[in-house]
């Protein structure tokens, strides 16, 4: 006879293996590839026979100069760009979707609108807003700069998507409008869980508005939060159809995945792009383990 | 110090009237007791005087100051709720802390505050603990030591016992009566539990479909109640009821029929009362003789024996009419033997048709 607990565990092995399969062929399988073709020198000629190189895609010493990836100055620009996108667009998004989830909390006649206006962002295909911005922001027709040139404020039309000094800048509002929602829904769902009576017991003992989200809200909400930042943070790190959009060739704006599509499929160089991409995982990698270690992320359900 | 003041208190939740023209006075110090069953509005008349609820018309007032549009920080009170309602990311310490913080005090004196709470409900050794490690008696405890450390001149309490179990309810409501003797504050307590209503209060409000039924001392509740629907709610197992008919009224008692048994001259009088009319008589199982002398008997089957050591009830039945009788624990009555029930005149009650006491 078996035990009941073996039993179990037989019952969570059969369970576990569908899902194993898929993670596997889908997962596991474009990373080990993409890792052996990192250490070859595929290009688009040799690309079915490639040859084993060792890490020269990464760094290598050639006649005294250092080559490979990690000795490219665009990489480490591209690592840059992603990292201060990274934390001013998450920065902005989880202040605008706290803000937008404690207005959906409001409720009035107008809420059904509310929540529909705060979300609408959210359901527009990245490419529609993208060039939507780019149209509003455009030097010569933009709506924005005619606006500011209406106030005085500007003698001529800027190009902001292009200029080095605001191109990043406009990336990063874009990409807070287009997912400060996706904040604010994680954010409402954690505000829609608070129990009442803990808020009424502030209010008797003395909370007022600005106290009461200080010392109670905002600490209960934090696992909320912290989910958040970890899946826009894993969405940011790996940003790549906004800035292509916007403007591919820029190294103003370059992210890593745009790095690493440029050189695997623009100069068809697979195993150097391979490493670039390689090295982009590897990164993504120890930030969310490093985040989730520091917010305790993993020990949510022992947090309450 | 802290009398509170209900003046014909309205509510309203939507097109729901909770509240229907409320007046209480509530003396300092006292420890009141309001009581009902689920929706006869005590738990809504207590959000109101925490200011947790808007009043729709009537005032409250707390130590002759109206607190309509003061805000429950206000008030000078404190609650302890049903849940608990504890914050439950900050520790035990600084729960109780958190409404001395809020009114900027020095740490000495929260550090003094706090300490002194916790040695009053001994909970000095969970100081550090979250609320999420501690049993449900001990975070009761904690949410009463919330309370305490702001020196509140009133407390509300909202079913603070309902969610412990049956041993830890008793033992936390005597410590409960202990705490009203050392405070000294004036205390508001809602329960739908009739026994800690009697246990705790030195006056017991019962509420009915958001109107006072009656207001009195625990043994005026018990001894008078001033309708059927009191007689009914105080008292456990329940008074019974017995359809009755006015025979003959006299100078100082009313004698009435019971159900064509027996008839019992009872020293009770109402005015709108006359010859003929139809009374229901109450009495309490306890006040029923078994196989004992009375003013009036009858004989009964039994249906139902319950044994609780101290007591048996025994529960009979005449002509569809249930009836319950209390004897002793160690009673030899079987189910299925009859027996002899005597209604002793002094201890019986009687309503008139609309529910109303005879005096």
């Amino acid at each position: 006879m078996k035990s009941v607990s073996q039993i179990r565990k037989r019952t969570a092995l059969i369970f576990l293996i569908p899902v194993t399969i898929i993670l596997l062929s889908s997962a596991l399988y474009p990373l080990i590839s993409t890792l052996y073709l990192s250490l070859t020198d595929a290009e688009l000629e040799n690309f079915l026979n490639p040859n084993y190189v060792g890490f020269i895609n990464y760094i290598e010493n050639y006649e005294g100069m250092w080559y490979g990836v990690l000795a490219d100055s665009l990489f480490w620009n591209s690592v840059r760009n992603t990292l201060v996108f990274t934390i001013f667009s998450i920065s902005l998004e989880v202040v605008l979707g706290i803000s937008f989830a404690l207005i959906m909390l409001i409720e009035n006649k107008l809420k059904w609108f509310v929540r529909a206006a705060v979300l609408i962002p959210w359901a527009i295909p990245t490419i529609v807003s993208a060039r939507m911005f780019e149209w509003m922001l455009q030097d010569q027709f933009g709506i924005f700069n005619y606006m500011l040139i209406g106030l005085g404020i500007l003698e001529q039309g800027k190009a902001w998507t292009t200029d080095p000094q605001t191109s990043m800048i406009v990336i990063i509002i874009i990409d807070a409008w287009k997912t400060s929602p996706f904040v604010a829904i994680l954010v409402y769902a954690g505000l829609k869980a608070l129990p009442n009576e803990v808020l009424e017991a502030g209010k008797v003992d003395g909370t007022n508005g600005i106290t009461q989200f200080y010392y109670i809200i905002f600490p209960l909400i934090l696992p909320a939060i912290a989910v958040a930042i970890v899946f826009r943070g894993l969405d940011a790190l790996r940003v790549f159809d906004l800035i292509y959009l916007i403007n591919a060739g820029s190294k103003d704006i370059m992210s890593m995945t745009v790095y690493a599509r440029r050189e695997m499929f623009e100069y068809s160089h697979f195993g150097f792009g391979a490493a670039a991409s390689t090295m982009l995982t590897l990164i993504i990698g120890v930030i969310a383990v490093i985040f989730i270690q520091r917010t305790r992320l993993h020990k949510l359900d022992e947090m309450e | 110090m802290a009398d509170i003041n209900v003046n014909t208190v309205n509510k309203y939740f939507g097109d729901v009237h909770v509240i229907k023209d409320i007046s209480l006075d509530i003396k300092s110090q006292s420890f009141t007791v309001l009581v009902g069953p689920s929706g006869c509005g005590k738990s809504t008349m207590l959000r109101m005087i925490a200011g947790l609820e808007d009043i729709n018309s009537g005032t409250i007032s707390i130590d002759g100051q109206v607190v309509n549009d003061l805000p429950p920080k206000q008030r000078n009170i404190a609650m302890v709720f049903q849940s608990y309602a504890l914050y439950p990311h900050m520790t035990v310490f600084d729960n109780m802390a958190f409404g001395l913080k809020l009114e900027k005090r020095s740490k000495d004196e929260i550090n003094e505050r706090v300490n002194e709470a916790a040695r009053i409900l001994q909970i000095e050794d969970y100081l550090l603990r979250k609320p999420k490690q501690l049993s449900g008696g001990q975070r009761q405890r904690v949410a009463i030591g919330r309370a305490i450390t702001r020196k509140p001149k009133v407390f509300l309490f909202d079913e603070p016992l309902s969610n412990l179990d049956a041993a830890l309810r008793v033992q936390m409501r005597v410590e409960l009566a202990k705490l009203h003797n050392e405070l000294d504050a004036t205390m508001i307590y809602v329960t739908h539990d009739q026994t800690e209503a009697m246990t705790l209060a030195d006056d017991i409000v019962v509420l009915d479909t958001g109107i006072v039924s009656q207001k009195g001392s625990p043994l005026e509740l018990y001894d008078k109640p001033n309708n059927m629907f009191v007689g009914g709610f105080i008292g456990s197992p329940k008074m019974n009821f017995m359809p009755s008919k006015i025979l003959s009224k006299s100078a100082d008692s009313t004698e009435v029929d019971i159900m064509g048994m027996s008839k019992i001259s009872v020293s009770k009088l109402s005015a709108s009362s006359s010859e003929g009319d139809a009374v229901t008589l109450g009495i309490r199982p306890e006040h029923l003789v078994v196989n004992g002398d009375a003013d009036g008997s009858w004989e009964s089957k039994v249906f139902v024996v319950e044994k609780l050591g101290d007591v048996s009830y025994l529960y009979l039945e005449k002509d569809g009419e249930p009836l319950v009788a209390e004897t002793e624990g160690h009673s030899e009555i079987k189910v299925g033997d009859t027996v002899k029930v005597g209604f002793p005149a002094g201890r019986c009650q009687l309503f008139d048709s609309s529910g109303q006491a005879f005096k």
